[in-house]
């Protein structure tokens, strides 16, 4: 088959010179490139494609689509609890930002000025990164447990008084939160900790031979030489965040009284529980639209600062 | 990092009052998120080796008044892992045989080959990397339900979770990073001694890439493992569930199991990412300083 259509195409290029210089201008090259080429069209560019235009379709599995044009936009825009699930995750994403963002920073500065231990610590607070997802979830199922959980112990050692963490609609996202700023911490810390130790030596160096303080030090060199890696980590933890729903998935199921319903479980409803993929499309594609926005922002911003250090 | 002889706090500072208050105000707080980062751990191990009757101990203890280790047997045997395993290590061995060649020759094309618009090509490949995964969840399930062009349903098979594993530009940007490395003068030698191209990635590309290999064969071990949403989605007949499948299936859906035995499971399917990166930590943290640029 193969040897067949082969001398097929040389009777057609005429002669086995031309096909080897088809072969050396970038012929041989696509070749390697085709089963990469294949998978990428089928599973990445296709479904890119694809998610745009579900949203104005109506769409059951195993019938034709058909076209609805802004309807499916209408109808998620009108539904109460997109607008709840649009508040919640809102909330989570600055929840998230509150702890997760800048506490890392502190502690990576501060566990780089240790003098002795600094593996182990550095390994400690890496350590719940390493927990798979599902397992994390059945772990902290039992730390939020009211009655004998660890959190409710550790509040009572303060003595104050107990939660009901995941049952309560009021501290539900708030634990969910928890949750994942306890298990990503350490990888944020970790990323800081490399864009720290690329600071030059000589740059603390001369700032302290001209006489600046530890702060003086802190605030005029370490900050500045963090804040590119600073402002990718906000961008980053922000896109993360906007997407979150495996948390509320598992652990609350949504709820209690849809308190955890995020953005994108209301799409997984849409699809999977409600079997409305165009509605489905229609709410994705708005969230990838903003993270877009976002992200378009981001590199101009980027762009902006760096030719103003050029 | 370990060469660095100095901070932001130099031997001379820490010699001053203030200087040292807030070095051990450091040392404290370090010691401290070691503490809230590790002692959960060590109350989940516990609690996993206690009796039914003792987690719902009030007020309760850290220590069970002897270690059951049965547990961990009990939950080897409620959460099936033998069987469970075996098909997380499938996924495991289909993401070796598909993705690695996949990535490979594409990563090879890219720093060694001719190709028409090259750049644009790329960006093509690495645009895939600035969209959410969400993005992806629901046209792919649509797409695997009725492949176009073969109009067959993969869902429910293992190739659901394959072939779009398969298309991972981050490999093929951490390959290509690295074999652009590769000194040029290897390469055209072989040419001119008349190696194909198909041999010179395999003699001559590969064997030099090995460390970026491992790296990328563990990530994808560790990943492959805790993988979740995309395998529950498009897995769902129970004799293919993965570990964490089975872990969400009967810790949160039938709620049969007590919760020691599920602190057990829990710790089973913990043990396997742990033990690796303790052995292969310089591999791990190598891709993590990179992952952490794709979110």
């Amino acid at each position: 088959m193969g040897g067949f259509s082969q001398t097929k195409v040389h009777a057609a290029l005429g002669s086995s010179y031309q096909w080897a210089r088809l072969m050396k201008n970038g012929g041989l090259g696509l070749l390697f490139l085709l089963p990469a080429l294949c998978v990428f069209a089928m599973f990445q560019w296709c479904p890119i494609v694809y998610g745009l235009v579900l949203g104005f379709q109506k769409m059951i599995p195993g019938l034709p689509p058909t076209w609805v044009g802004l309807a499916n936009f209408k109808s998620v825009l009108s539904d109460s609890l997109v607008i709840l699930s649009f508040k919640n995750t809102l909330l989570f994403v600055g929840l998230c930002l509150v702890f997760g963002y800048l506490v890392p920073v502190v502690v990576a500065i501060g566990i780089m000025e240790l003098r002795r231990g600094q593996g182990f610590f550095r390994l400690a607070i890496y350590m719940p990164n390493i927990i798979p997802g599902i397992a994390l979830y059945v772990m902290w199922l039992w730390m939020f447990d009211p009655a004998v959980g660890l959190l409710n112990q550790i509040l009572g050692f303060f003595h104050l008084p107990p939660q009901e963490w995941l049952l309560a609609p009021k501290t539900a996202l708030f634990s969910l939160m928890l949750m994942a700023t306890w298990a990503g911490f350490g990888a944020t810390a970790l990323f800081y900790m490399a864009g720290l130790s690329a600071i030059p030596e000589e740059l603390y160096e001369a700032a302290e031979i001209d006489g600046a303080g530890v702060w003086q030090r802190i605030r005029h060199i370490t900050l500045p030489a963090l804040r590119p890696t600073m402002t990718i980590m906000l961008l980053l933890q922000i896109l993360a965040t906007v997407q979150v729903f495996q948390e509320p998935f598992v652990m609350t199921a949504g709820g209690p009284n849809n308190a955890t319903l995020t953005v994108m479980y209301q799409v997984y409803r849409y699809a999977f529980v409600y079997f409305e993929f165009g509605k489905a499309g229609a709410l994705g594609f708005l969230t990838f639209l903003f993270l877009f926005i976002l992200s378009f922002l981001y590199m101009r911003y980027s762009r902006i600062a760096h030719s103003e250090e050029v | 990092m370990a060469g660095r002889s100095r901070t932001v706090i130099s031997n001379f500072d820490l010699k001053r009052r203030g200087v040292k208050i807030g070095y051990i105000g450091c040392v404290v707080t370090a010691v401290a998120l070691a503490i809230f980062m590790i002692y959960p751990l060590i109350w989940v191990f516990m609690g996993a080796l206690k009796t039914p009757k003792e987690v719902y101990e009030i007020p309760p203890r850290l220590l069970p008044d002897q270690a059951n280790w049965a547990n961990f047997v009990t939950a080897w045997r409620a959460f099936s892992f033998p069987r469970f395993t075996l098909n997380t290590f499938i996924l495991f061995a289909g993401i070796v045989l598909f993705k690695f060649p996949i990535t490979c020759m594409a990563a090879y094309a890219f720093s060694f080959l001719r190709l028409p618009a090259k750049r644009g090509l790329l960006l093509a490949f690495m645009v895939t990397l600035m969209v959410p995964g969400m993005a992806y969840m629901i046209p792919s399930y649509l797409i695997l339900h009725r492949l176009p062009l073969f109009h067959v349903n993969l869902l429910n098979t293992y190739w659901a979770f394959w072939l779009p594993a398969g298309a991972d530009a981050f490999a093929i940007l951490l390959l290509k990073g690295f074999f652009d490395g590769t000194p040029r003068g290897i390469i055209e030698a072989a040419r001119i001694d008349g190696a194909s191209e198909v041999g010179i990635l395999s003699q001559i590309v590969l064997p030099l890439s090995k460390p970026i290999l491992a790296t990328l064969f563990i990530l994808n071990f560790m990943g492959t493992w805790r993988d979740f949403l995309w395998p529950y989605i498009v897995l769902r007949d129970s004799s293919r569930w993965t570990i964490m499948i089975a872990l969400y299936n009967y810790v949160f859906q039938s709620r049969i199991l007590t919760p020691n035995i599920q602190l057990a499971g829990m710790m089973l399917a913990t043990i396997p990412p742990i033990a690796i990166f303790l052995a292969f930590q310089r591999y791990i943290l190598e891709g993590v300083t990179f992952s952490g640029l794709k979110g």
